[in-house]
């Protein structure tokens, strides 16, 4: 299943996934990485030079915020959703949900003829 | 480096760092930003380099491949200040946007309130808006829209459905498209401040393809989609532009929509009767039930839900896109949205006086 394909398609949805990994707590670049590769088991993992120009994307159509922070020891850019990004990340769950469940009821009958 | 066995801790050697500041300082060389924004941008990298860096050698892998596999994570320093400046850049157009579409709401409002104020302009005003709402009225339901763009974009449009054979083998993009323009007969304008902030240049794009007799529009399309550009139309010339710009460059026009929120007075069985034709076996059930919802709810706000919703749901700015849409007075729709956009709801409320009509 975890084939080049799938990585593809999640990779499609990079802006999506990134919001999703800042839905319950700010982060820095490094951790959004790191927590993309274990929510999709190693099948995402979004290059640094990929991450860094979309979180800055992000924050130019205000759907993150940033500030930099020094309490953990080294001084790092941490990113926040914003309301304006939470609600498009809802959105487009919701988007994604509707075409997921779409797809799967046209796949069933392939499906259910290879299992 | 030193390796503590205890804590596993690695710390840079002066090599590595050496490495990643050379990179860096590309980088920052290559960024066309302000120094602060720049300064920025080579901290945050850093530190993401540096904890790699860390991750992988505590991972057993010897320091000079580290520097190396962290490098190539962010791949070519060019292209990737290329991207930084042209997101920097994007934001601050839309400032100007904003700025802009505020001065001018500023105006109208200044305006109004002047002519308001005026002995015997206050009457004329009133007068003025009656006589829009009383000519809005009787009017059939027709999109208003400023017409001279609208049919310039409408003829635009119709040459690009002439069809063209194409056989080009690496012809600069220049020459391509003055091809395209002479065989269809239309004006292409290549968008040059906004390729180079992508850090593009014009004469440097080559195009290769080999298609017989193909529409001039998809030709366009599939030559832009090879370079990473997009097109719009403006005031009937294309314009080659990026995909970013495309998205956010939306222009403002006023939808009449009495006719759709608004049963006419005195018309109030004309409603209950597109509401039953929901019954009517000629007519597809969900028509009617469209026809019948607006019908039984004739505010702007559902329309507004409907438009939305359909139409490119990301672009609108409840969910942080460039798009608005605002009513006025009940029977205007206010909209600003990118030349596709307008097109889809045009199409949508065309769609949905067809369908009451019936």
């Amino acid at each position: 299943m975890a084939d080049k394909t799938s990585g593809e398609l999640i990779r499609g949805n990079l802006d999506l996934l990134v919001l999703s990994a800042l839905a319950d707590e700010p982060k820095y670049g490094y951790l959004i990485q790191q927590s993309l590769v274990r929510a999709t088991g190693g099948l995402v993992s979004v290059q640094a030079g990929t991450l860094y120009p979309l979180l800055h994307r992000l924050e130019a159509d205000g759907l993150v915020r940033s500030r930099w922070d020094h309490t953990t020891g080294r001084k790092r850019k941490w990113y926040e959703l914003t309301p304006a990004g939470r609600k498009r990340l809802q959105h487009q769950a919701r988007q994604w949900q509707e075409y997921a469940h779409c797809v799967w009821r046209m796949l069933t009958p392939v499906l259910n003829e290879l299992a | 480096m030193i390796l503590e066995p205890g804590g596993r801790r690695t710390v840079m050697d002066g090599m590595s760092q050496r490495e990643f500041q050379d990179y860096l300082g590309l980088l920052g060389r290559l960024l066309r930003l302000r120094t602060a924004q720049r300064k920025a941008i080579e901290e945050e990298l850093r530190a993401h380099m540096e904890e790699r860096f860390a991750a992988l050698t505590s991972q057993g892998i010897r320091p000079e491949q580290a520097v190396s596999m962290a490098l190539a994570e962010f791949g070519d320093a060019a292209a990737l200040a290329a991207e930084f400046t042209a997101i920097s850049r994007l934001q601050k157009r839309r400032w100007m946007m904003r700025f802009t579409i505020g001065s001018i709401a500023a105006t109208i409002l200044l305006s109004a309130a002047v002519v308001s104020m005026w002995p015997d302009g206050s009457g004329k005003l009133a007068d003025t808006l009656a006589q829009a709402q009383q000519v809005e009225k009787p009017a059939p339901p027709k999109v208003e829209e400023p017409a001279p763009k609208q049919d310039a974009n409408a003829q635009t449009e119709a040459k690009l459905e002439t069809h063209t054979d194409a056989e080009f083998k690496e012809t600069p993009l220049k020459d391509v498209l003055d091809y395209l323009a002479g065989k269809a007969g239309m004006q292409v304008y290549i968008d040059r401040r906004a390729l180079d902030d992508v850090g593009l240049t014009p004469e440097k794009l080559v195009v290769t393809i080999n298609l017989k007799d193909i529409p001039a529009e998809m030709l366009l399309r599939l030559i832009l989609r090879q370079l990473g550009l997009a097109y719009t139309l403006d005031h009937g010339v294309v314009l080659v532009t990026t995909p970013e710009e495309v998205q956010t460059s939306v222009h403002i026009q006023v939808y009449a929509v009495a006719d759709l929120i608004q049963p006419a007075a005195g018309k109030p069985a004309a409603a209950a009767a597109v509401g039953g034709a929901a019954n009517d076996a000629s007519m597809p059930p969900r028509a009617g039930e469209i026809a019948a919802a607006i019908g039984a709810r004739p505010d702007a706000t559902e329309l507004m839900d409907l438009i939305t919703s359909t139409v490119d749901p990301t672009s609108w700015d409840q969910v942080g896109g460039p798009a608005r849409i605002r009513e006025y007075r009940g029977t205007l729709l206010v909209i600003a949205q990118t030349y596709q956009g307008h097109r889809k709801v045009k199409t949508l409320l065309e769609g949905l006086r067809q369908t009451i009509e019936k």
